[in-house]
């Protein structure tokens, strides 16, 4: 009970809303941006338009696109609805628009599955529930009433937990072999990098991957306690800047760094923060305060089953598997970031079993580039293309069909091996749950 | 300002001090050796495909296409079955040469669309015995105007190989509109010829971008032709060879799906396209002492058993070819499994390339990948 009593003072005590406001800002506008460049890198017709076939998540099957005129629109709402969040006008419907037109994207189509958008979405949510436009916000000036100086501590602290879960699980998913023994995949990465100026002729020495691989873990593992610190933030910060512009310079990684290290000055504090605007002689003041945020009775329970959730996951993979690298069951929405390089190939044959006749079945005649490079390795997207491929053949009058995959992966350098057993009939799978029983096990 | 901010200032500052001197003190003349010697390999490998490859092959094409041109010219003035064995020789040297250039369609090439005019495959026979059977005016303008389709090679070869050379020659002389195809042959051939010199310019205009583009994201030139060797190799294990194998139509034998069978050249296409795959892949491209191909980084990467092993699967699918003595529309309809068998040999040759090669170089095998991790 004691131990209820601490967190709940803890997490309910007032603190500046500056932080939060900052957070609040950045994140807004960096989605904007977001959200335009991937409306002006036409990532709207290559995920949601040009697909024949989406790979949809399970239990959501029913999250379909519309017509191109309309996902522009609803990529454009989601857009205009996180620059109100950066602006702070009509902030509580603007978070729940992005959320979900947000969350509806992604949900769409599972080979665009990246950590960061999952990221995007769970800070998206935790928005919805804190005061974040109550300074320095258009919601603030128009109504100033709504005016907090302070807030409850737990209104920051969500997003410092969840930037942590980011770290801290994707440090331990680090902890494996490949990495920290053969230094894979940056073995492979950083060789492939020799041509960036000034510091690519780093990545010709053999120990360098290793000292990436070793550091960037150490990294996960202990940033999360250096910000949190508040004798070596400034410290931590820097290694933010510099850990996640090497990331962007030599990693396609898009906008995670961005998120990452616009995210960590929620770990800023107020008086941190008055030093760092003194340099520039800006003051800031406290507006008038004419009431107090109060928190809702539920939200402190709430907190902590949304935390408990987001721990359990990650760990779900090590009773679902013995690799997650290989099987990658349990590997989405579980922060294993940058941790594998990865091919595959794979040819379906659909067999007519009245009949005995064969045909064979490309990808690439049915999916698009990036559907086809996921799909080869992973075990329940195969799973999924043979159900879309069973309904095309049924249409065709077929009745009685098996269908097979011919399936070669590549993990992290080693030679291909064959993945998904060749000799399972994959229609006899139930549930895209069971196909990860036949997957062969890696041999090197 | 007071002891925390300086602090930080300082941490910021003594950080980048040391980043930068670390990095700029490696440098020798302005570029660090090893930096210079890795460019030096990447550059040497584009400039090899590009002097000793491509130029030296489209040169070829040009000579040939012209030849081609100027023997259809002498067909048309005396269409006698010698000068009609003379032109269909010539159209094969061009295509022979013209499927290791297939290889090649990158960058601007690419988007520019030429390939198709040069090479479109399986030609339109209605739409060539349509523009014959009209009144248009035929002439290199006339098949400049019209789709890929019913031009090219393909358009050529639909003329010059009937099932008998009897039959091909009585088409442009006793049959009804013989004078309009035998307009429709030259102005083909002259197209052909003007296409290749225009291919030629546009890799003139290309070649410092593609020599020069060193880095190793998507538009790299040494990505941009890892993804065209998994192409070709993904073209002729699914359309050069599955299709007429009845692989999409639930096993029957598919004459019509087979390239260039009129002319039975499909066979010595495929061994074409495999020789410039592999020459790509080894950099042997000419007697030159330093050669950089694909096997050079592989060996640098140390990865030399996955070398033997694509090494060993380019033999194996050369054992394969040459074990079919047949053309191969004859081995379709007489001993499909040999045909299988080379089948199975190019797809595990496309593993190699694609999964296990690409995965070592760290390549992005599509073009259109989103935001990393």
């Amino acid at each position: 009970m004691m131990v209820i009593k601490n967190w709940t003072a803890y997490l309910t005590k007032e603190t500046s809303i500056l932080p939060l406001v900052v957070f609040r800002i950045t994140f807004g506008f960096l989605m904007c941006f977001s959200m335009f460049r991937f409306m002006y890198n036409g990532w709207i017709e290559d995920c949601y338009i040009k697909p024949k076939f989406h790979f949809t998540y399970q239990y959501f099957d029913w999250v379909t696109p519309f017509d191109t005129l309309t996902m522009y629109s609803i990529v454009s709402v989601c857009a205009i609805s996180a620059l109100s969040i950066g602006l702070g006008v009509l902030y509580r419907a603007s978070t729940i628009v992005f959320f979900f037109t947000f969350t509806y994207l992604e949900l769409i189509e599972k080979s665009w599955y990246l950590n960061h958008y999952y990221f995007v979405s769970l800070v998206a949510f935790l928005l919805i529930l804190v005061p974040a436009n109550r300074r320095y916000a258009i919601d603030s000036k128009l109504f100033p009433r709504l005016k907090l100086n302070t807030v409850p501590n737990w209104t920051t602290v969500i997003f410092k937990l969840q930037l942590c879960t980011v770290y801290v699980f994707g440090g331990l998913a680090k902890l494996k072999a490949d990495w920290l023994l053969n230094a894979q995949p940056l073995k492979i990465w950083l060789k492939a990098r020799t041509d960036i100026p000034l510091i690519g002729w780093l990545f010709e020495y053999d120990f360098m991957p290793f000292i990436f691989s070793w550091s960037g873990m150490l990294y996960d593992l202990i940033i999360p306690f250096l910000l949190w610190t508040k004798q070596t933030r400034p410290m931590a910060y820097v290694l933010v800047i510099i850990f996640h512009v090497l990331t962007y310079v030599l990693f396609n990684i898009g906008m995670f760094p961005w998120l990452m290290i616009f995210g960590s000055l929620i770990f800023i504090t107020h008086q941190e923060w008055n030093k760092i605007l003194k340099i520039f002689n800006i003051k800031q003041s406290n507006a008038i305060q004419t009431y107090s945020y109060k928190t809702k009775r539920l939200i402190i329970p709430f907190i902590f089953i949304f935390f408990s959730i987001q721990t359990i996951l990650p760990f779900r993979h090590y009773i679902l598997t013995d690799n997650v690298l290989w099987t990658e069951n349990g590997f989405r929405f579980a922060w294993h970031v940058m941790v594998m390089e990865k091919n595959g190939f794979t040819e379906f044959t659909i067999v007519d079993t009245s009949s005995g006749k064969q045909w064979k079945e490309y990808p690439k005649k049915r999916l698009t580039a990036i559907q086809e490079k996921q799909m080869s390795f992973q075990p329940d997207m195969i799973w999924q293309y043979a159900q879309f491929l069973e309904k095309a053949y049924k249409g065709k009058g077929l009745k009685n069909i098996a269908i097979y995959v011919n399936s070669k992966v590549s993990l992290n350098g080693r030679m291909s091996q064959t993945f998904i057993n060749p000799e399972t009939n994959l229609l006899q799978l139930k549930s895209a749950d069971e196909i990860y029983n036949h997957i062969l096990p890696l041999v090197q | 300002m007071n002891y925390s901010t300086k602090k930080t200032l300082s941490i910021i500052s003594i950080t980048l001090t040391l980043l930068v001197t670390t990095l700029m003190s490696c440098d020798k003349n302005g570029i660090p050796e090893s930096q210079y010697e890795i460019e030096f390999y990447r550059q040497n490998q584009l400039t090899n495909i590009y002097n000793n490859e491509v130029s030296k092959l489209v040169s070829e094409f040009i000579e040939f296409a012209s030849t081609l041109n100027e023997v259809v010219v002498e067909f048309n003035q005396q269409t006698t079955l010698d000068n009609l064995l003379v032109a269909q020789q010539k159209w094969e040297d061009a295509l022979l040469v013209w499927k290791q250039i297939e290889l090649y369609n990158i960058g601007p090439i690419d988007t520019s669309f030429i390939y198709y005019k040069i090479n479109f495959w399986p030609t339109n026979t209605n739409f060539i015995n349509t523009f014959i059977n009209g009144t248009d005016i035929i002439n290199n303008a006339y098949i400049e105007s019209r789709g890929g389709s019913s031009k090219g090679l393909s358009a050529i070869e639909y003329l010059l190989f009937k099932p008998n050379n009897e039959e091909t020659l009585n088409s442009f002389t006793i049959d009804a509109n013989h004078q309009r195809r035998l307009e429709y042959l030259v102005a083909l051939s002259q197209n052909l010829k003007l296409t290749a010199q225009n291919l030629e310019t546009l890799w003139i205009d290309y070649q410092t971008e593609f020599t020069s583009a060193v880095e190793n994201g998507l538009d790299g030139s040494q990505n941009l032709v890892i993804n065209q060797m998994v192409a070709l190799l993904e073209e002729i294990k699914i359309y050069k060879l599955g299709k007429p194998l009845g692989e999409d139509n639930g096993g029957v034998i598919d004459i019509d799906e087979l390239e260039a069978y009129r002319s039975k050249t499909s066979l010595k296409i495929i061994k074409q396209n495999l020789i410039a795959l592999k020459r790509c892949y080894t950099g042997d491209f000419a007697q030159t002492p330093f050669r950089v191909g694909f096997k050079t980084f592989m060996i640098q990467y140390g990865y030399e058993d996955l070398n033997q092993n694509i090494l060993n699967r380019f033999e194996a699918c050369f054992s394969k070819i040459d074990a079919i003595s047949n053309p191969l529309v004859d081995q379709l309809n007489e001993n499909p499994e040999v045909v299988s068998e080379l089948n199975n040999e190019v797809t595990q040759l496309l593993v190699f390339i694609k999964v296990d090669m690409a995965n070592v170089l760290g390549s992005t095998i599509t073009f259109n990948d989103n935001d990393g991790d």
